[in-house]
């Protein structure tokens, strides 16, 4: 098990703030809750294809400070991986299986 | 009497694979004695589990709709709970406004997947 905290913030995050230079404000492109732009994407606990993107490679939910997702879009997701989980279409954790 | 649309998904033991269909139909017979009507009914077959259950790596995947109260829902899952051979069911209720949704395909694309029996391809508005 690596230690906590080692988990590492996606780089393209870190590469935006570089280029903008200033260290208070930098410059983050705004991400859009994906649900929000496109609303035929329906949240499904089936749909393992796109819950996947919203784990980690461990299986952790993904926070949607990093996937930009809006908190009434994450509860749904949230409720949908942790279905997943519970019937083996996604992993609790990847971690000794 | 409020039926509700659920929909209940149960994995079953990937030795029983020779006799999937008298499951479905032990479990189809108990929706309907209740009072359920059956919808549709997806067969994902042989996948993998994302997670050891009961010592195995796969099993046979199976969705079952059905409008029905919530004393069937709960007749179902005793039957599940004591049948032999069933590593894990999970029913829920269905947002029958968003029934529009295809059946999400299996990516393993494994053995026998079928996706006929779409219930009634009823009303279902296409795009």
């Amino acid at each position: 098990m690596a230690p906590p905290g080692s988990y590492s913030r996606p780089t393209r995050e870190r590469s935006d703030e570089e280029k903008g230079g200033g260290r208070r404000r930098p410059m983050m492109r705004r991400k859009v809750c994906r649900f929000c732009a496109d609303k035929d994407v329906k949240i499904n606990y089936k749909d393992i294809r796109l819950l996947t993107n919203f784990v980690t490679e461990r299986g952790k939910i993904t926070p949607s400070r990093i996937t930009g997702t809006c908190a009434s879009h994450q509860r749904l997701l949230t409720i949908a991986i942790k279905r997943a989980r519970s019937v083996a279409l996604l992993p609790f954790t990847t971690v000794k299986n | 009497m409020t039926a509700t649309l659920y929909e209940t998904m149960f994995i079953l033991h990937p030795d029983r694979g020779g006799v999937i269909k008298e499951y479905i139909e032990r479990f189809k017979k108990v929706v309907e004695e209740q009072g359920g009507t059956l919808g549709r009914l997806e067969e994902w077959g042989l996948r993998d589990l994302a997670y050891r259950i009961q010592k195995q790596t796969k099993g046979y995947y199976t969705l079952l709709q059905y409008h029905a109260t919530a004393r069937a829902v709960e007749e179902l899952e005793r039957t599940l709970k004591l049948t032999d051979g069933v590593l894990r069911y999970l029913t829920t209720r269905v947002d029958e406004s968003a029934e529009a949704v295809p059946p999400a395909a299996p990516k393993d694309a494994s053995i026998e997947t079928k996706k006929g029996e779409e219930g009634a391809a009823k009303a279902e508005p296409q795009a």
